[in-house]
């Protein structure tokens, strides 16, 4: 598409929506209720981070949502969508007033957000006493679909404990005897390495070490220095951003890089590899994710181009969980044939749905989570190359754990 | 006299002061004046408005009205260290040394050519006319008796070279005989040809030592002369002064 | 642990507490003396990464970039004290905390529009990026080992400035007695800018050194500023050698903490204790000296 094109396509969309929006108005009045609630706006409440540290992930998880719907021509069975956006600022302690604002305030009739731990604990409990429909598009607090388990909640991206449970799997097949884990300690690195020792422990592993540090404290010095030590034959540490880009820098400083093997979970290497020297210190890293560079299928390749041609930036693996998200809502869309309001029939449908996503094909488990595959993947470059498949339609933590199953 | 042929000789000119704490005027029009070499004696009894009137003049507290020069030029508004480059020197009520600086730091921090350019006044005279600091140039100014922490203001005072120098309350405290040593100071100070402005409780030696002498009720002048005369006239001294 | 592996362990501390030194020094002086309680201190911290990041693309050498990052951050500090600090010198706390706080969000808001929120490497010059091999799987960065020599020889630096110059003795004089040191025709005000500004300097120096070891990405002031009140808590307030007996304390308990209580961590619960180890540390050291280490008797 010319750059002309597309600056006119955008603008006659925007000759839509305020058509729309005139048309709604002057309706208002007369039409019945019935009718009314069908030709009114389905209202979509983004909540999401769009300033501080996570705005670009934020963003990239609107841009896969509205991807998705745009997909479907922007009217999914018969209605149009209007979308409620409300920057969470990742600030758990304005978390619940948040969703509240969206949910009683603006009355969405679907809520989705969002990427902080913190913040989505706040919007869960919004979520589970107001009932609203909800989709989760990144935050993997293991409890979301364990212990808080509810009909209305749907999560598109992963469970944190389920990301290092592959990781663990392929060091115990590999016959690696000891590990040592790092993380921060904090919920999110204590899920994360559980699942890690979960896996590596029944394969016949044994952890040498839990080693932690204060979040976001990212002075591994000593760490290093006792990982030296120790000498297992396997490290595996769950770091993010700017954090994980130190961590790396500093393994391979420490002369650790190539004497003991480094694997974590995918956050570890994604989006940071073009920082300065992180590609080279990172270079031969092993992680498992459920995205990953280099996923050659006729989906992937297809989203990946339309991603980047609708926002002149390349899709990561946020994107593919919003873009997830705005694919589950559809299912229950068109199941539902637009009436929104049909609670029981849209969860029983993006229950059953299957899900053709740009990661492969998944579908929600009992306790609605995604049950899928997780590649192992390996730094190449600047990429996070798929190197094979880690674990198979995995559906950890086992939703038994949920009342629901 | 006309003013124009005073005024070469006038280093500090204060006219017309008018000063508050907050709501309270402190000085009502205060005119004051000190002319070069000259040593002036300051007068009245407590909380009469002496040192809120040298303050003023310092710049330490700001005037609401009047004018201060100092020779010759408009120093109103200026700062306080741009008033004390002009010339002036100040032994504040209380001392004011800097206990965390060593003898020698405290001399040494304040040293530079006076406002003419005059170095009389180097780190060895001062020494040489206060031999009790010499003694103990590295204790901690803190570490001094009360009558040394007095000599180390007056010496820190000198080491700027200064053409007036004030000294508020500078006997205050002083066992007599520190008092007779500190006051045998100020003499000294006096024939090297810095003006002086003296406040002390101390009417005798005030009066002994000062050419002039100007006495605060309640913040406005009510006695500005010799001190030769205000001796001859002790009416004066029990209605002003209680002495 | 062995002896060897502790010893390495000591030398992480102290090299991990230089660094904190030099953030420390400029917030302890600037409260020091001019009593100034200074929260956006971490926030220079944060600037001088970015300026070495930024910078040094720029240059294409990170010694050029830390030249020009001096004397970039000197400008803003003394640009800074004079638009605003000044302002409050004769204020309540509260209102330099408000103040200064305001100032961290917009340095944030700043760094967001003019660097973006990325998380970005700084090279280690290439005659610094060689590692010394310890023992078989440890190598010790040479670039660390010149960190704590800089870091060294500013302190040495400063103790001279501050006890043998006569600036220092200004700046000393103007801690326990402003208008004095006014009236012997100082302009203190010209001292305290300068003050403040190498306050703000130190830190952003800090940053600049720090960056190719700790990256640099968005909030990196904030942890800095936490650890380094404790820093200046511990040492006494205002008090540099304070902060440096302080620094080095929390180096070395920051980093034995991180390993030594995992070596009973049979027990599951002492993990928990790693990020408080400095806080308790801190709580230890003011039930014994309320007034901190090196601090004048309150
Ligand atoms: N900082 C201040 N705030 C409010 N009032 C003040 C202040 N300083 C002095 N005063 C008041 O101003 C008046 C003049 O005080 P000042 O110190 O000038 O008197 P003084 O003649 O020097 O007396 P003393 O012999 O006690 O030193 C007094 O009533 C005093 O209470
Ligand atoms: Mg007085």
């Amino acid at each position: 598409m010319s750059e002309a094109k597309f600056r006119s396509s955008a603008r006659r969309k925007f000759l839509q929506d305020s058509a729309a929006l005139g048309g709604a108005a002057a309706l208002g009045g007369f039409a019945p209720t019935i009718a009314r609630a069908q030709a009114q706006k389905v209202k979509v409440g983004l909540m999401l981070p769009y300033s501080g540290t996570y705005t670009q992930l934020g963003i990239a998880i609107e841009n896969g949502f509205r991807l998705a719907i745009a997909e479907n021509g922007d009217r999914i069975a018969g209605r149009e969508i209007e979308y409620v956006k409300l920057d969470d600022e990742s600030n758990p302690a304005k978390a619940t007033d948040n969703a509240n604002k969206l949910v009683t305030g603006d009355k969405v009739d679907i809520l989705v957000g969002t990427v902080h731990s913190g913040v989505q604990a706040g919007m869960l409990k919004i979520v589970r006493e107001t009932g609203v429909l909800h989709i989760g598009p990144n935050a993997g607090l293991n409890a979301m679909t364990t212990a808080l388990c509810a009909p209305n909640m749907f999560r598109t991206s992963f469970a944190n404990s389920q990301v290092s449970y592959p990781m663990g799997k392929v060091l115990a097949e590999r016959r690696v005897k000891n590990a040592v884990t790092l993380t921060w300690k904090y919920s999110a690195g204590e899920e994360s390495v559980n699942g890690f020792k979960d896996a590596f422990t029944k394969g016949g592993g044994k952890i040498m070490r839990e080693l932690w540090i204060p979040f976001p404290n990212v002075e591994f010095q000593s760490l290093l220095t006792e990982i030296a030590s120790l000498k297992p034959e396997a490290v595996y540490v769950f770091f993010a951003g700017g954090g994980a880009a130190k961590f790396l820098r500093d393994y391979q400083a420490a002369g650790l890089k190539g004497k003991i093997p480094l694997y974590g979970a995918g956050f570890l290497t994604d989006g940071i590899l073009e920082a300065a020297g992180v590609a080279e210190a990172a270079a031969g890293v092993e992680t498992t994710l459920h995205y990953g560079d280099g996923i050659d299928t006729a989906k992937n390749n297809a989203f990946r181009l339309s991603y980047a041609k609708a926002y002149k930036l390349q899709p990561d693996v946020y994107a593919v969980q919003g873009y997830d998200a705005g694919l589950l809502f559809v299912a229950g869309m068109k199941a539902v044939k637009g009436d929104i309001g049909n609670k029981k029939a849209m969860i029983a449908a993006m229950e059953k749905a299957e899900i053709d996503s740009p990661r492969g094909r998944w579908r929600m488990s009992k306790a609605h989570n995604p049950v899928q595959d997780f590649y192992l993947r390996k730094v190449v470059g600047k990429e996070n190359k798929v190197i094979g498949v880690a674990a198979k339609a995995l559906d950890y933590p086992p939703a038994r754990l949920c009342r629901m199953a | 006299m006309s003013g124009a042929a005073m005024s070469g000789d006038v280093l500090v000119e204060a006219r017309g002061i008018h000063t508050y704490y907050g709501a309270s005027h402190v000085l009502h029009g205060v005119d004051f004046s000190v002319r070069r070499g000259e040593t002036v004696g300051l007068m009245g009894r407590n909380g009469m408005g002496k040192s809120t009137l040298l303050r003023s003049i310092l710049g330490l507290v700001r005037p609401r009205e009047g004018r201060v020069t100092v020779n010759g030029r408009d120093m109103t508004r200026a700062a306080p260290h741009e008033i004390a480059r002009a010339g002036i020197a100040y032994v504040p009520e209380g001392r004011g040394i800097f206990p965390n600086l060593s003898v020698r730091e405290n001399l040494m921090m304040a040293a530079r050519p006076g406002a003419g350019g005059r170095r009389e006044w180097s780190f060895a005279r001062v020494v040489e006319t206060f031999p009790r600091l010499a003694e103990r140039m590295n204790h901690g100014g803190g570490q001094l008796s009360g009558g040394e922490q007095q000599m180390l203001t007056i010496g820190r005072a000198l080491m700027t070279n200064p053409d007036m120098l004030i000294l508020d309350e500078a006997t205050e405290g002083l066992a007599p005989l520190i008092s007779r040593e500190i006051w045998n100071i100020i003499r000294r100070i006096k024939e090297a040809g810095i003006a002086t402005v003296i406040v002390d409780k101390n009417f005798n030696a005030v009066s002994g030592i000062a050419d002039r002498a100007q006495i605060l009720v309640k913040g406005t002048t009510v006695y500005e002369g010799s001190s030769a005369e205000l001796r001859a006239q002790p009416d004066l001294h029990a209605k002003y002064l209680g002495v | 642990m062995d002896l060897g592996t502790f010893l390495i362990q000591v030398l992480n501390g102290v090299q991990y507490g230089l660094l904190l030194f030099l953030v420390a020094s400029g917030l302890t002086l600037v409260f020091g003396i001019m009593g100034i309680i200074n929260l956006a201190h971490g926030s220079f911290y944060m600037i001088g990464a970015y300026l070495a990041w930024s910078l040094s693309q720029h240059f294409g050498s990170l010694g050029l970039a830390i030249l020009a990052g001096v004397v970039l951050t000197v400008l803003i500090g003394m640009a800074l004290e004079w638009l605003l600090i000044n302002k409050l010198y004769h204020r309540d706390h509260l209102y330099q905390v408000l103040l200064t706080y305001g100032l961290i969000l917009v340095f944030e808001e700043l760094r967001s529009v003019i660097w973006g929120n990325d998380v970005h490497g700084v090279a280690v010059p290439e005659w610094l990026s060689a590692s010394i091999r310890l023992t078989d799987t440890l190598a010790y960065p040479v670039y660390r080992l010149w960190i704590s020599a800089v870091c060294l020889v500013l302190a040495v630096l400063m103790y001279l400035l501050i006890q043998r110059t006569r600036l220092g003795m200004m700046i000393r004089a103007g801690a326990s007695n402003r208008e004095m040191v006014q009236s012997l025709g100082i302009n203190i005000q010209l001292v305290y800018r300068l003050v403040f500004a190498l306050g703000v300097a130190l830190a952003a120096f800090a940053g600049m050194i720090a960056a190719p070891v700790s990256s640099v990405f968005p909030g990196m002031g904030n942890q800095v500023l936490i650890i380094c009140f404790v820093v200046v808590v511990i040492g006494g307030i205002g008090s540099v050698k304070g902060a440096m007996a302080g620094a080095i304390l929390i180096g070395l308990v920051d980093t034995f903490g991180k390993i030594v209580q995992v070596e009973i961590a049979g027990f599951r619960v002492l993990p928990e204790l790693a990020g408080m180890t400095v806080y308790l540390l801190m709580a230890a050291v003011l039930l014994w000296r309320p007034e901190g280490i090196f601090g004048r008797r309150l």
